[in-house]
């Protein structure tokens, strides 16, 4: 072998060394970013997957209740109007002492029929697509205010706009689910609704005087009310903030971009 | 000049190192060792030159170091457990091996190549297994900010870049066949690795170690 030859072989084979490393090296970065990106889009496929998985929940559980609302409304309702009809026919033509008792089972019997509308009205969305979301809290407000067992206020501020409906509805469920755990749990004085319109976002914040909850309690993360708060605010990309302490009560609330969704 | 670069940029990254010892874990102290004795081994050939005296003992006395070293870094970075144990094994069993070259290949006093040529494809033998863990293991992430996934690659260049010098390379500078552009390519080489070496521990508060 010639020294020409040595030389040769030492170049080439440092070529091939050096690129054989350099390759591997490469290769390997290749790889893993290709094996990054294909577990990022596994994840985002995930992600997606559970969000429609919760709007399709969301949808079916809205049209149950629209289902329900319809049914109490359209049957229940005109069934109880009738009974009342047929009571207060009977008291024309009976007894003094007889009038007297289908007079009271009128009562209640109206009272029911009220009650069954407000069911009705609670569980159907499409008033708040109608009436927008200020309105369709004050009636909200109204109803619990009209029960005297609590004393409900709604401050809405800032210029109101719009969401889409479907998000305006979940929005409304928040809060309306807010107000329900304020009426059962809280045994609170006053709840205060406030609806903050700003530029780019709308604060929305439930606050109430009652009794309180311990936050860190393993309780509260089986709480079927508080789970539907975090998963509506999730499928809205909310921020949820829910801070409470025992006889200082509660305070739910909620930042929403004007974009979201 | 050439050589004046590399005993900087070794003594740099070894500085880099030290700098970042606090900071760095274990296998990448391991290499920072490495790079001390690396930088010593030099400035002893140096001073060996200067007073015309063999390099030859200097050379196996360095290679032990650099097996014991090298192979608890690897071992290290693939997680092995009783590394010490499992280290001093392998450098017992390249203390034979260096023994028995000095007995019937390469004297004492003079350049272990044949040891030089094995030491090679012992790391890039290593480097390519720790790579392979590397490829198999599905929690690595963001290699780029992998520091010692940058330690192993540069191993991998250094040894494969080598590796033809050590066979071949000594015969050229022995025979005057371009020699200083051989030796020349050497030095280079090693600038560029101990360079990688020194911006991985420099870059270190930016490069999240696994």
């Amino acid at each position: 072998m010639t020294n020409q030859h040595t030389l040769l072989i030492f170049l080439l084979g440092t070529f091939i060394l050096l690129s054989f490393s350099l390759f591997v090296v490469l290769f390997i970065l290749q790889y893993k970013k290709r094996q990054q990106l294909f577990k990022l889009e596994t994840i985002n496929l995930e992600h997606q997957f559970q969000s429609q998985l919760l709007n399709t929940k969301l949808e079916v559980q809205e049209q149950a209740y629209k289902y329900l609302s319809e049914e109490i409304h359209d049957n229940v309702g005109q069934e109880l109007s009738l009974v009342k009809l047929h009571l207060y026919t009977l008291s024309l033509n009976s007894q003094h002492d007889s009038k007297e008792v289908i007079q009271n089972a009128t009562e209640v019997l109206s009272k029911a029929i009220n009650d069954l509308r407000t069911i009705s009205h609670n569980l159907n969305g499409n008033s708040i697509s109608k009436n927008g979301l200020p309105e369709s809290l004050q009636k909200e407000v109204s109803y619990i205010n009209s029960a005297k067992s609590l004393k409900a206020v709604l401050n809405v501020s800032g210029i109101v706009f719009s969401f889409p409906p479907d998000i305006e509805l979940l929005i409304f469920r928040i809060i309306q689910e807010s107000l329900n755990n304020t009426i059962k749990h809280a045994k609170a004085n006053t709840v205060v609704v406030t609806l903050d319109y700003r530029v780019d976002h709308v604060y929305i914040l439930i606050k109430d005087d009652g009794i309180g909850f311990d936050t860190n309690s393993p309780k509260l993360s089986k709480s079927l009310g508080l789970m539907n708060i975090a998963t509506r605010a999730k499928l809205l990309n909310a921020k949820l903030t829910i801070s409470s302490e025992i006889n200082h009560g509660t305070s739910i609330s909620l930042v929403l971009k004007s974009t979201a969704v | 000049m050439l050589d004046k670069i590399y005993v900087l940029i070794l003594s740099a990254s070894f500085l880099a190192s030290v700098y970042n010892w606090r900071h760095i874990n274990i296998a990448e102290k391991v290499i920072a060792c490495l790079l001390f004795f690396s930088l010593a081994n030099e400035l002893l050939c140096r001073y060996l030159l200067y007073r015309n005296l063999p390099l030859g003992v200097a050379h196996n006395v360095f290679s032990v170091f650099e097996i014991l070293l090298t192979t608890a870094f690897f071992l290290l970075v693939v997680n092995y457990r009783n590394v010490l144990f499992k280290t001093i094994g392998i450098t017992i069993v390249w203390l034979i091996i260096i023994i028995l070259n000095s007995i019937f290949y390469n004297p004492f006093n003079y350049l272990n190549i044949n040891v030089l040529v094995l030491e090679s494809v012992y790391f890039i033998g290593l480097s390519l297994y720790v790579l392979y863990n590397v490829l198999l293991d599905d929690n690595v992430e963001d290699l780029f900010r992998n520091s010692l996934f940058s330690l192993v690659c540069l191993q991998l260049i250094l040894w494969g870049g080598s590796f033809m010098f050590w066979s071949l390379g000594i015969y050229l500078i022995n025979n005057n066949i371009n020699a200083t552009a051989v030796n020349n390519y050497h030095i280079i080489l090693n600038i560029l690795v101990y360079f990688g070496f020194f911006i991985v521990y420099t870059l270190f508060g930016k490069l999240k170690l696994t």
